[in-house]
């Protein structure tokens, strides 16, 4: 009897070597699969990945910064300070990264030239995330951001002074002076915050 | 606010970010199980774009593939 013969198409076969690889799994999965960070954490860093997606270009996503920070980690260039939280770490890495996202925009953007010399006057904890002179570009998508997080907020006047302050660069501790509020009236307008934030960071969707 | 909308913004999120690494994990579960979730089942829409890739990058990932498929020497004679 002749011997039955297979035949396989290039495409199978290119589809059985993928097969054959491990499972890919995304930064964020292949952290959680080492207990790097918990569930809980990874939603904590979604949250925090969406809030920083309001101030990314346009072409980097949320998900793309979270999942570069994990992939910073895991592979060693970025290493986690003993006595530092991962996800505390993890943010400051989303941080960096974004800086690094717009300063390449901004070499890669032909300038124009300062618009005024003011502009250059950054304080200095927004010194790494902010250029000194500010593309016409970030200076919008910022203006429609900051009115965005305000009408997640429109309908809690507290909270909506606790942000006014917070982008003056004031502390908690400043703003509740400032605004005479009780630190239980504070503590409740925070945690309202809080919620609104999660909720909105948590709501379906890659992108705002 | 008082400063260019850039550096509030940045601000702005700097502060929220810390409200959001001192809330309570409970916070977060109770977010999550308002919007209808539950990020403890497997798949939970809790996790989409975390766990995952995103619909960007599997995007990226098709067309890498479509093109490793075209480069490849056809080899229908694989017997």
């Amino acid at each position: 009897m002749a011997k039955r013969q297979t035949v396989v198409r290039a495409e199978d076969s290119a589809i059985m070597e993928i097969m054959k690889m491990p499972p890919m799994l995304p930064p964020a999965a292949r952290a959680l699969a080492m207990e790097l960070v918990t569930d809980c954490d990874l939603l904590r860093l979604k949250v925090i990945a969406r809030l920083h997606g309001r101030s990314l270009p346009p072409d980097i996503s949320w998900a793309d910064l979270l999942q570069e920070a994990f992939a910073r980690v895991l592979d060693g260039s970025r290493a986690i300070p003993p006595d530092v939280p991962p996800v505390a770490f993890l943010a400051g890495v989303m941080r960096s990264i974004k800086a690094e996202h717009w300063r390449r925009r901004r070499r890669a953007t032909a300038q124009q030239p300062v618009l005024a010399s003011e502009y250059q006057l950054v304080a200095p904890e927004t010194a790494e995330a902010c250029d000194p002179q500010p593309d016409p570009e970030r200076w919008l998508i910022a203006a429609q951001q900051l009115e965005a997080i305000g009408t997640l907020f429109a309908h809690d006047a507290m909270a909506l002074q606790i942000i006014s302050g917070l982008g003056d660069g004031l502390t908690a501790e400043e703003i509740r002076r400032a605004l005479g509020m009780s630190k239980t009236d504070y503590d409740s307008a925070r945690k309202r915050m809080r919620r609104a934030l999660i909720r909105a960071g948590l709501t379906m969707g890659v992108r705002l | 606010m008082s400063v260019r909308p850039d550096v509030g913004l940045e601000r702005l999120i700097h502060g929220l970010e810390q409200e959001l690494l001192e809330a309570a994990d409970e916070e977060f579960m109770a977010g999550a199980h308002d919007l209808g979730m539950n990020p403890e089942i497997k798949g939970s829409a809790a996790f989409v774009g975390v766990k995952d890739f995103s619909p960007q990058l599997l995007s990226a990932l098709r067309r890498a593939y479509q093109e490793h498929l075209e480069r490849a020497p056809r080899d229908d004679a694989d017997v």
